[in-house]
């Protein structure tokens, strides 16, 4: 039934004794989710580097900047008052924030396409998008530059 | 298709009235007369020494036609561009001044007062023709469109979609880029920088936006975007003369206009009508 | 204390409830307590996961749910109902994000997967255990506060990226709750605490 490691030492132990307890219906049910959860992963845009930093607030689009640019850090003004983003080699991060629970400055760098920040209680979202990704297409296309 | 062709005419012939390049222009016959009389002039032309007279008066003289007394001895036109004698400038200061603009409404005529005098309306043709080219098509019964005279631009309608339509703003430093972009409809967007006609000598940049009080170029901004219902690059021009603080006062005071300006040093002052409205790009 | 307890609630009761007998009053009581020492259980977990510093934001073990699911085990889904509001209400009063947006992600998440969980005890008790149980709760209740986030929030469906990472963290947090809450309903079956009062 299991793997070879799995009946051995205090680990597998557990391992079996956990196992015993679970219901068919549990095993069936985690196997499915597992798969649904695992399978997701393929439904993602494809990841990759060399991305766009899109920066949103309340009022939408505010930024749309290069990922490998000099460091630089941008103040985003939302409910609560002013978010700082710091983007730079490759790299982008929530520098400073205003809201109670900090979860947007403790994520840390973001470098990957998809990846994204999200300060709910500023209302503020850092994205990664591919340079390639049909929004950033859409929204770096210019029906006109004034000069 | 007809529409855009007679758009196009309209235009055309704006230039043609208006440029110092063509010697039976209409501004070529109004400067060889400067000093000894008024030249009739046609409808829209005459609507557009008005409407120049207008910005000037609005910005305390910072813009004004008759600086080309002036731009003429810097030759931007030749793309090298020659730094006047400071004599020779001095000389010529005291030919500008838009006050000595004679216009009679009844024979519809334009005249300078002083001898030697010259307009230059590069700095109001531009956004003159977009508006009237608009106009044009919208008589022509259509619903949505966007003008573009060399970064002079002017939106109506909207995109397939109900889109709104996106305009970049030029980075004043580099060129392939830009600093920063806006939705819009129905209004037009327009920018004076110090990068379109201008030459280096000893590390200083002359551009071609000159300061009717000192017959230089002006030093305060890089650039200035103006975003406005119609077209008005002198209003742009204007601001980039009065600098960023005053510039800014201005745009403040006017409800009808929203602008950013990039001071000197590439610092970005926003009015705060614009400010929810612009999404930064890369450079900025 | 037990005989005080009695004295108090027998004279209490004379005119009031003729229709309880002894034990069936002492049974309520005993209920009432524990829900309440569960309650508040279930408000400081929620407080210390508040406190733990995450390594990675937006996924959270919620600990919180062992204690639900322990009362939906052990009395039904109308308690853990209650149970689960006052855990949001009174672990944001304290944290001090009452009527915050994230109160309110907390708040309908919490409902909607005590809901989930107690229909599907009340369903399928024997087929599935509290394991099973546990991980359709995290997952009901990070789903539901996805969504939440993606219409009144962030109305992007980028968010959706994150879709796989917190699927993942619900299974293994939801497995982990699981058993805990297995062990937690087994031991208050046995024990009866409050019959030691």
């Amino acid at each position: 039934m299991f793997p070879l490691a799995f009946d051995q030492g205090w680990f597998g132990g557990i391992a079996i004794k956990v196992f015993r307890r679970l219901t068919w219906g549990d095993r069936i049910l985690i196997l499915l989710l597992m798969l649904i959860s695992l399978g997701s992963f393929f439904f993602l845009p494809a990841r990759g580097k060399n991305g766009r930093v899109i920066i949103q607030a309340e009022q939408g689009i505010i930024g749309l900047y290069s990922l490998d640019s000099p460091r630089r850090v941008i103040s985003v003004s939302g409910p609560l008052g002013s978010s700082r983003v710091e983007i730079g080699g490759g790299r982008v991060r929530m520098l400073s924030s205003p809201c109670p629970n900090q979860v947007c400055t403790k994520a840390g760098w973001i470098e990957q396409q998809g990846q994204m920040i999200c300060c709910v209680p500023n209302q503020v979202l850092i994205r990664i998008v591919g340079d390639e990704s049909k929004e950033n297409e859409s929204s770096l296309h210019l029906d006109g530059v004034t000069r | 298709m007809a529409a855009i062709g007679r758009a196009f005419e309209v235009m055309q012939e704006i230039e043609n009235q208006a440029s110092k390049r063509i010697p039976s222009s209409l501004t070529s016959r109004i400067n060889q007369a400067a000093g000894r009389g008024s030249i009739p002039v046609s409808a829209d032309f005459f609507e557009m020494i008005k409407k120049s007279l207008e910005y000037s008066r609005l910005t305390e003289g910072a813009f004004d036609i008759t600086i080309g007394a002036v731009t003429e001895l810097y030759h931007f036109e030749d793309g090298q561009g020659t730094l006047p004698d400071p004599s020779a400038i001095r000389q010529k200061l005291p030919l500008v001044g838009y006050q000595q603009i004679q216009l009679d409404e009844e024979r519809r005529t334009v005249g300078l007062g002083r001898p030697g005098a010259m307009i230059d309306l590069g700095g109001i043709a531009k956004g003159f023709a977009v508006n009237k080219a608009v106009e044009s098509l919208k008589e022509s019964g259509i619903k949505a469109g966007i003008v573009n005279a060399g970064g002079d631009i002017r939106l109506f309608g909207y995109k397939p979609g109900h889109k709104l339509w996106r305009i970049g703003i030029q980075h004043p430093r580099k060129p392939d880029q830009v600093i920063a972009s806006l939705e819009i409809t129905d209004q037009s967007i327009v920018t004076s920088g110090d990068y379109e006609r201008f030459f280096i000598r000893g590390g200083v940049r002359y551009h071609h936006i000159l300061d009717p009080k000192t017959g230089y170029p002006a030093r305060g901004c890089q650039s200035v975007t103006i975003v406005s219902e119609t077209a008005t690059d002198a209003m742009s021009a204007g601001i980039f003369v009065l600098g960023p603080e005053k510039g800014m006062a201005l745009i403040e005071r006017l409800p009808q206009i929203e602008g950013l300006i990039i001071d000197r040093e590439g610092k970005a002052f926003v009015s705060s009508g614009l400010r929810s409205r612009l999404v930064w790009r890369d450079s900025h | 204390m037990n005989s005080d307890l009695e004295a108090m609630t027998s004279t209490n009761s004379l005119n009031r409830s003729h229709s309880l007998n002894r034990s069936q009053r002492r049974e309520k009581i005993n209920r009432t307590v524990l829900l309440s020492l569960l309650s508040s259980l279930a408000v400081i977990l929620f407080i210390v996961e508040s406190a733990i510093p995450n390594p990675l934001p937006y996924l959270r073990l919620g600990l919180a749910n062992i204690v639900i699911m322990a009362v939906i085990a052990l009395y039904g889904l109308r308690d853990g109902l209650w149970v689960s509001f006052l855990r949001s209400m009174v672990g944001s009063l304290l944290i001090g994000t009452f009527l915050g947006p994230s109160f309110w992600l907390s708040i309908s998440g919490g409902l909607v997967s005590t809901m989930a969980m107690g229909l599907m005890y009340r369903l399928f008790s024997p087929f599935f255990s509290l394991v099973g149980i546990s991980v359709v709760g995290a997952y009901v209740h990070s789903l539901t506060q996805m969504v939440l986030v993606f219409v009144f929030l962030i109305k992007r469906k980028e968010i959706f990226c994150l879709l796989p990472v917190i699927l993942m963290s619900c299974l293994i947090s939801g497995f982990i709750n699981g058993l805990a809450a297995t062990f937690l309903v087994e031991h208050l079956r046995k024990v009866r605490p409050i019959n030691l009062l």
